[in-house]
């Protein structure tokens, strides 16, 4: 086999081989979807705010930033 | 290099194939997208990687690769340039890898955008659709590579199989594959719905590629049928070769699968019929490429031979085996809705007409096995001629035109019979009027005759189906009638397509009765211009004329033809002779006529043309056959087409789809029109001038003719005297051999009352009287003037000599130079 048939063979190869596995190439949407739930489960895990209202001691729900009984800003949320 | 990177192209293209099968599959079992999109490209890739491929093939043929075995064996470099891109799918490997070529391109069409209705079927159909992909370019790869380099690089091709020298070869064949490799689409969307359960809906998604493949398949066939009238010389178009039933059979189970599924669509009926007519479809295309390939049944088209039989046979076993596994694990799912009540019903008409069409493929299909058959269990062969399937089918097909003529009265319900009277009585006129118009014409058969009130019956129920809605439409909306008859194509194509081909239908099966009953043939040995009567006609063979033309010799006869002593046309059949193959290839003239075509084919020689033989054959009402074929082929495009714009979400997508309606039917018109053209609009040897020659026996046409030097002949006068009448001319050098016999003729005869006139042809004065001062003619000469004369006497060249008898009939003709023995011989009776 000659050197320029094994060349456009190695070419036709690579394209072909790239347009088919297209479908699963990750593209830049999917990535930061990928950072944002990674976040969003760090974020969760790590930076959980605390069950009850340190001011004031009264329960508080999951995500809440302040207090919705005493309106004190809980800990643990960053900023 | 050429043989290299074509083979590694078809190799990664049964790479990718089986990928896109494996893709697919794994897609299903995970339910991921993205497998099933990557199998989705797969196909579009296959297609990419083999069209390179086929392209790859055309330049290797267009640029004399000669390095290739295939281009060697089938090209050379005196064909001409069309005729070099033909011969690609000359022999089977560049037909295996066209096939394989466009059975990915389909696969990928089928399965591309899917629709709402298409997208649970798509991952099975892509599975199947693959794997038979797979199949022929593995075939095409490891068993038939047409790109198989030849050790030592010849000069020169061997040159094209001169049978496949015709237009209708270019697209012959690709036709007949796109119908082929169109039919695994519904076959592949059919066992997707039966693997996925969802057996209703499926004959509505596969209909458009059902009526594809079928279209493409009626046109290939039609093609051929009329490649085999203009080439191959026996006067038929159509001769129950084993390969051209081939051809016919998955067409009659497509179109009895397009009538199931209108049943399915609108009642839910008929499930089992379209998946095993489906299957059978699919099935009787791989039997036809095994059968023709095999060698085992004996074809013309034994060239495509070949030792891959066994492959095919293997692969039918399969796709049999394992398709019929399917519908029968699912044969719970296949109850119909509307079990048929009454055979005098619509329903019941419809269930007829599927049991008449597989009955027909199934005689079909055992008259071309039924000599292997006999000779594998007896030892010997019972061949199954033409005569045996006319017999069988010729009943079978008249059945399914009484259909076509009852079944459009008939109402859904058992029984009724809703539309009779109006429309009933169109039926009934047709059923008589056509039969009559017949027997004026001549045809007198009894059978014949029954068959054409048949045709009229159909005839009269397909016009009346027109007329009535078109009728129906123009109360309504208020337009001409033309114009509600254009609409009606418009609201409901396929409804009105379909009537079209049956109406083509109908003109069809006057051309098959009118040829089938009435065949005529008869084999003549001509002598120039004496003349011969076969049939109604009369044939005066002139002359043969025989030049080298490229690698061929060409031997035309030229043969001018009357009827009732009125002269008609001039036929030039010819024969080619290729020296180098020492074939021989017909050339026939042929008469068009809607009473029938007259075809002539020279049929052999002796002493350079001193005797031909013909061989004379009359086709009654053929152009009927190839009429219908067109309109059936029109209707089928009509049905075809996507109709009404979809409303589309924009303008653009509106435009989009307009513009493709357009471009789709110009495109179509353009090729319907091109086969009208190719049957009547080129002359097939044919040439009407402006008048023939007189007969022997006829009155010789009076004229007068300024003499040079004074005077003027007038063959009226001459009345009671035999005249010899010469066409000659001072630049014509045979002319220039037989003027001292016409001389030496005059000086013996001059005394004895016989006249002599010289009417010189395209000639002018000075020339003439110099010519005449060489040879001493004596006898009077003058100048046709306008060429006035010659038109009268028919004459094509000269020299040319006419003797008239003393009662001012025609005696004897020749054409060419004369000698003084033949004149002396036909003047002998009239002088002392």
């Amino acid at each position: 086999m000659s050197v320029g048939s094994i060349l456009i063979g190695v070419a036709l190869l690579l394209v072909v081989g790239a347009y088919l596995a297209r479908p699963f190439r990750r593209t830049r949407a999917d990535l930061d979807q990928a950072l944002e739930r990674w976040v969003a489960q760090v974020r969760a895990e790590k930076l959980a705010p605390p069950a009850f209202c340190p001011s004031c001691g009264q329960p508080v729900a999951a995500g809440d930033r302040f207090c919705r009984a005493c309106g004190k800003p809980l800990q643990g949320e960053p900023g | 290099m050429f043989a290299e990177v074509g083979t590694l192209l078809i190799g990664f293209a049964l790479a990718v194939a089986l990928y896109t099968a494996g893709a697919a599959f794994w897609g299903l079992r995970r339910h991921d997208d993205r497998w099933a999109e990557s199998a989705r490209r797969g196909l579009v890739a296959t297609t990419g990687l083999l069209g390179l491929a086929f392209v790859g093939l055309l330049v290797a043929f267009a640029t004399d690769h000669f390095e290739l075995a295939y281009v060697a064996q089938h090209s050379s470099r005196a064909l001409s340039g069309w005729l070099k891109l033909s011969a690609v799918w000359a022999g089977q490997e560049g037909s295996l890898l066209m096939w394989a070529g466009l059975q990915a391109a389909f696969a990928a069409l089928a399965v591309s955008k899917p629709s709402e209705q298409i997208r649970p079927l798509a991952p099975w159909a892509t599975v199947i659709l693959s794997l038979t992909t797979a199949f022929f370019t593995g075939i095409t790869l490891f068993f038939s590579n047409p790109y198989t380099a030849t050790a030592t690089v010849p000069a020169d091709g061997l040159g094209l199989n001169p049978l496949l020298r015709h237009p209708g070869m270019i697209f012959h064949p690709p036709t007949l594959y796109l119908g082929y490799v169109g039919l695994a689409v519904p076959f592949a969307f059919a066992l997707a719905a039966l693997l996925t359960r969802r057996v209703e809906g499926w004959t509505a998604v596969a209909r458009r590629w059902t009526l594809v493949a079928w279209f493409f398949l009626g046109l290939g066939l039609l093609l051929g049928a009329r490649w085999a009238y203009d080439v191959l010389g026996w006067g038929g178009y159509w001769g129950w070769d084993p390969v051209e039933n081939a051809g016919l059979m998955p067409w009659l189970t497509a179109t009895a699968l397009l009538h199931g599924g209108v049943m399915q669509e609108q009642r839910g009926s008929f499930k089992p019929w379209n998946f095993l007519l489906v299957i059978a479809s699919f099935v009787l295309v791989i039997f036809g490429t095994f059968a023709t390939r095999s060698g085992l049944i004996q074809s013309v088209h034994a060239y495509a031979r070949s030792n891959l039989g066994a492959y095919y046979l293997g692969f039918m076993v399969l796709v049999l085996a394992g398709s019929l596994t399917v519908l029968f694990s699912r044969r719970a799912l296949l109850s119909s809705q509307h079990p048929v009540e009454s055979f005098l019903s619509r329903d019941g008409m419809f269930l007829l007409t599927l049991i008449l069409f597989t009955t027909l493929t199934a005689s079909v299909f055992i008259g071309s096995v039924l000599p292997t058959l006999t000779e594998a269990l007896t030892g010997q062969a019972f061949e199954a001629g033409p005569a045996w399937f006319d017999r069988v089918t010729g009943p079978q097909f008249g059945a399914l035109v009484l259909l076509i003529g009852v079944c459009p009265l008939l109402g859904q319900a058992a029984g009724a019979l809703l539309k009779l009277r109006s429309r009933g009585l169109v039926a009934l006129a047709g059923a008589a009027l056509v039969p009559v118009a017949a027997l004026l014409a001549g045809f007198t058969q009894p059978l014949s005759v029954l068959g054409f009130a048949l045709i009229g019956l159909a005839g009269g129920t397909t016009l009346a189906e027109f007329g009535w809605d078109a009728a129906a439409r123009s109360r309504v909306t208020a337009e001409p009638f033309l114009n509600a008859l254009v609409g009606l194509f418009g609201r409901q194509r396929r409804r009105y397509g379909g009537y079209l081909v049956h109406a083509g239908v109908v003109l069809m099966a006057l051309g098959v009765v009118g040829t089938r009953m009435y065949p005529f043939e008869r084999q003549v040995v001509l002598r120039p211009t004496e003349p011969q009567t076969v049939g109604d006609y009369t044939l005066v063979y002139e002359e043969l004329r025989q030049e080298t033309a490229g690698d061929h010799l060409t031997n035309t006869a030229v043969v001018s033809v009357y009827r009732d002593g009125r002269y008609l046309v001039t036929l030039r059949p010819g024969l080619d002779q290729y020296p180098t193959t020492g074939q021989t290839m017909a050339l026939p003239a042929v008469r068009v006529g809607w009473r029938e075509d007259l075809y002539l084919i020279l049929a052999g020689w002796e002493r350079s043309g001193a005797t031909a033989t013909f061989k004379v054959v009359l086709n009654p009402l053929v152009n009927f056959l190839w009429l219908g074929g067109l309109i059936f082929l029109a209707g089928g495009a009509i049905a075809i087409w996507p109709g009404q714009v979809r409303r589309a979400t924009s303008r653009r997508e509106v435009v989009r789809q307009r513009f493709l309606n357009g471009a789709v039917t110009v495109i179509a018109a353009l090729v319907l029109l091109g086969a009208g053209w190719s049957m009547w609009g080129t002359g097939h040897g044919a040439t009407v001038q402006p008048a023939g020659r007189p007969l022997p026996g006829q009155p010789a046409p009076d004229f007068k003719l300024n003499l040079v030097g004074g005077g003027v002949f007038s063959l009226a006068q001459a009345r009671g005297q035999p005249v010899v009448i010469n066409f000659w001319a001072s630049w014509c050098p045979a002319c220039k051999e037989e003027m001292p016999a016409l001389q030496q003729l005059w000086e013996e005869y001059e005394g004895q009352g016989v006249r002599f006139v010289g009417v010189a042809y395209q000639d002018e004065a000075a020339a003439a009287q110099a010519a005449l001062a060489e040879y001493g003619t004596t006898y009077p000469v003058g100048l046709d003037e306008g060429e006035r004369i010659a038109r009268q006497y028919g004459i094509t060249g000269v020299p040319e000599t006419f003797v008239i008898a003393p009662d001012g009939t025609l005696a004897y003709l020749h054409i060419g130079p004369v000698t003084a023995e033949q004149l002396r011989a036909d003047l002998e009776a009239w002088v002392k």
